[in-house]
């Protein structure tokens, strides 16, 4: 067939360029064989597949390249190729030997030399060396003013190779990010993350790089292989995040895996294409399943993490299905495979769930702080409380021990020797004032250490020694001592030592005049509540002097009632005196939380 | 039938003092005097008395160490410590030792043979704030290994010391519980016999712990 009839109805305008997608074919070993061909002319999906050298011949009109410079743009073409005009090389890329280097991923403007573009039609020949499984093969082409092409090429090779770059190099960080986020927190969701994106970053760089840097056996098998490495990682790190048990899925997953190893390297050593596909057909289940997991996770329990998760599935399987129906059933091939770019939905799904987890540790730790912090406040509280109350404590034992010393010394010292004066002075040419003095000394001595007593005294237990003390001298003196006090304290709440004493003086003060004064026989002692006074009233029977109950005043100098009232005083209480002829009656009042122990008068316990 | 003394005092002119009253008593006679520690000691081995009066300020020991073999070795019906000023802690550290009660020192002759004579026909001296300190430090209920709470005091017991820490004396409180003056006494020398075994318990729990006695054997 001649060139001329195979490209008649072949040329379509587009402004100042053609588009060219007829050509004529022949293998390089029989170049008269030509046959014609449609482009793009995918060498993978002929039958036979096309190997080895290939020479296309285009047509192309001379107008189309009649400008400055003009250009051809070949979208895709390869593995090597190179373009003849009139037999003349005008651009080499790759090898013209196997193994060929691959520069099929990338689209080339090829400048073309105007002193060879005398004919009409031009004639262009591209010879395309490729091999089995390589994605070998020549896209359409168009033809046209080098300035008019180079922005389409610009826009076609960003797609291709920068954007791959893009993918590779945030792959590869977003690995090694991960990778050290599992060495540092040992979480195995990131450990798995960090293989995938890496097994990703490696993948995607077999699509960039166009000479292998290995065997080209072993350069196939990593190809191969890298899909296992990324997916099934991927496919563990969706469970591990979604927490899903889903064992069989899981078991199906890391069998793939560890099969995969020996299954690809048996298709590369063997190079039989069925092996490999049906390793795909495996590989699809994967995804599949996870992005059903993901999906039935989030419509069960709609999570951020779940929601996220089934969108980058999603969009990872629409990817993988939009390109598996491309390279299989569309006949395209200068388009490039979507499935690269569903890897940036990967990562934002991890930063999603690494932000997730990093707010939550956050949280957490906030949550603990304060925890922390209260707890600590407690305990300083608690500690300061437990201080405070060993202080007083302290304070009160040193208290207790120190009137406890001080009766020791009053007891071994004073005590011992007025017992011996007194008994000395039992001596009949002792004079009876001397003798009665040393037994006074003595009685006060034991009243005052009864109501100082350790421990802390009640004013019941301080009436109640007074009485203990002076009931047998007034049972010698014949008087009778009638005893009517009430619970008046609480064993609990101690009172103030110096208050009892003042107290207690009243009554033994009103006590002892009625013995002095009264000529009667009969002392009757009463206390008990009056409102929230304490009322204590010490009467006698005995008989008055009408001089003294027409004033109302004692038959004596008056001196110890002086001294009633001053007690009663500093006990923020009164004292009345009511002089009768069937007796006198002294009134004590006072308030009493007077006499209660607070903090200032704990001290005051030990002056007695 | 006298009642026979002996006094264990370092103090020379009370112990002529008790002599001298005693000997004035024509139920009382005095079976002896020791004024140290370790002179009572070696009485002890052969006295055998009535009424044994121990002052607890000896020079050269411990009146309690003195209450607390006289009363393992019985050598007399009852033992009084002998005291200045009666105070609660010394009186009480005496009767666990086994001491019955306690005497007043400086008193009169008639005061000191009254309160011997009390005793010896079982009456238990005792004042309030003795009476004060026994309900604090036996009120509350032990507990033994069985783990039922024992009460180591009686209500009745309970009621008569408190009426005796609120200064009323023993008629008062007989005629207040409607007993006899004399059971109120009984009721005291009841308390300071559980004072004397709960301390001895305490020793032999205490003497057991540290493997002194052996289980069984107490």
């Amino acid at each position: 067939m001649s060139l001329a009839a195979a490209l008649a109805v072949a040329v379509p305008c587009i402004g100042a360029t053609v588009e060219i997608k007829q050509a004529l074919i022949a293998p390089a070993t029989a170049p008269m064989s030509t046959a014609p061909v449609t482009l793009p002319d995918v060498w993978d999906r002929q039958l036979p597949p096309r190997l080895g050298a290939w020479r296309y011949r285009v047509a192309v009109p001379r107008d189309a390249l009649a400008g400055e410079r003009p250009a051809l743009l070949i979208p895709r073409a390869g593995n090597s190729f190179e373009v003849l005009i009139k037999g003349q090389s005008v651009l080499l890329t790759g090898r013209r030997t196997a193994p060929y280097p691959d520069y099929s991923n990338e689209p080339h403007l090829v400048p073309l030399p105007p002193a060879l573009l005398t004919a009409d039609p031009v004639v262009i020949e591209l010879d395309v060396y490729g091999e089995g499984r390589r994605n070998a093969g020549l896209s359409a082409i168009v033809a046209g003013e080098y300035r008019e092409l180079e922005g389409e090429y610009m826009r076609e090779r960003r797609r291709s190779v920068e954007a791959t770059w893009a993918i590779t190099g945030s792959s590869l960080l977003i690995g090694v990010l991960a990778l050290l986020v599992w060495l540092r927190s040992r979480d195995r969701a990131f450990g798995l993350f960090a293989i995938s994106a890496l097994a990703w970053g490696v993948r995607t760089t077999f699509l960039l790089a166009h000479e292998p840097p290995v065997a080209a056996a072993v350069w196939q098998y990593l190809y191969f292989v890298s899909l296992s490495l990324y997916l099934c990682p991927l496919a563990l790190f969706f469970l591990e995040v979604l927490e899903v048990r889903a064992n069989r899925v899981k078991h199906y997953v890391i069998w793939y895996l560890w099969l995969s190893f020996p299954a690809l390297l048996v298709a590369v050593l063997v190079g039989r294409t069925e092996i490999r596909m049906i390793w795909l057909l495996g590989a699809i289940l994967i995804p599949l399943t996870v992005f059903v997991i993901a999906l039935a996770e989030t419509i069960r329990r709609p999570r951020s993490v779940a929601i996220v998760l089934s969108i980058a599935a999603g969009t990872g399987m629409a990817a993988a299905a939009r390109d598996w129906w491309v390279i299989q059933y569309s006949g395209e091939y200068a388009t490039y495979t979507y499935a690269r770019f569903a890897a940036p939905f990967f990562f934002l799904a991890q930063a999603w769930i690494l932000t997730d987890r990093y707010d939550k540790a956050i949280k957490g730790l906030a949550r603990l702080n304060n925890a922390l912090e209260s707890r600590v406040a407690d305990r300083e509280r608690e500690i300061a409380r437990l201080y405070a109350e060993a202080r007083e404590h302290e304070r009160e034992e040193a208290a207790v021990e120190e009137r406890e010393r001080i009766m020791r010394e009053v007891h071994d010292g004073v005590g011992g020797r007025l017992a011996t004066a007194a008994v000395i002075a039992m001596r009949p040419e002792v004079p009876e004032e001397i003798r009665d003095a040393i037994q006074d000394c003595l009685g006060e001595l034991r009243l005052a250490l009864d109501v100082s007593s350790p421990g802390g005294q009640t004013l019941n237990a301080a009436l109640a020694a007074l009485r203990h003390r002076i009931e047998p001298g007034l049972r010698a003196a014949g008087f009778h001592l009638g005893w009517n006090v009430e619970i008046l304290s609480s064993e609990e709440r101690p009172s103030d030592a110096t208050m009892l004493m003042h107290v207690v003086r009243v009554v033994q003060e009103a006590i002892a005049n009625a013995v002095k004064h009264s000529g009667g026989d009969r002392i009757n002692v009463a206390a008990g509540f009056r409102g929230p006074l304490i009322e204590i009233t010490v009467s006698d029977n005995g008989v008055r002097s009408s001089h003294s109950v027409l004033k109302n005043q004692p038959d004596g100098n008056g001196r110890g009632i002086a001294n009633m009232t001053y007690r009663a005083q500093t006990l923020g209480g009164e004292i009345h005196i009511k002089y009768e002829l069937t007796g006198t009656t002294v009134n004590l009042t006072f308030p009493e939380g007077r006499i209660s122990t607070n903090d200032d008068q704990t001290h005051a316990q030990i002056r007695i | 039938m006298t009642t026979s003394v002996y006094l264990v005092e370092d103090d020379p002119h009370i112990r002529e003092f008790v002599a001298a009253a005693v000997a004035g008593d024509p139920g009382m006679t005095m079976a002896g005097t020791a004024a140290t520690f370790r002179r009572a000691v070696s009485a002890l081995d052969s006295l055998k008395v009535n009424v044994l009066i121990v002052d607890l300020g000896l020079p050269d020991g411990n009146g309690i160490d003195l209450i607390r073999r006289a009363y393992a070795a019985k050598v007399s019906d009852w033992i009084l410590v002998f005291s200045v000023l009666g105070e609660e802690s010394k009186v009480v550290a005496a009767i666990k030792a086994g001491a019955q009660g306690y005497l007043l020192k400086g008193g009169p002759p008639a005061e000191l043979l009254r309160a011997i004579r009390q005793v010896a026909e079982g009456h238990a001296p005792i004042s309030p704030s003795i009476a004060r300190h026994l309900l604090k430090i036996l009120r509350e209920p032990e507990v033994p290994k069985s783990g039922a709470l024992v009460p180591l005091l009686t209500n009745r017991e309970v009621q008569v010391l408190e009426l005796i820490a609120q200064g009323f004396i023993n008629s008062e409180i007989a005629e207040r519980l409607s007993i006899a003056p004399y059971t109120v006494s009984t009721h005291v020398r009841n308390v300071y016999q559980k004072l004397e075994v709960h301390a001895r318990g305490q020793a032999v729990a205490k003497g057991r712990d540290l493997g002194i006695l052996s289980r069984g054997h107490p």
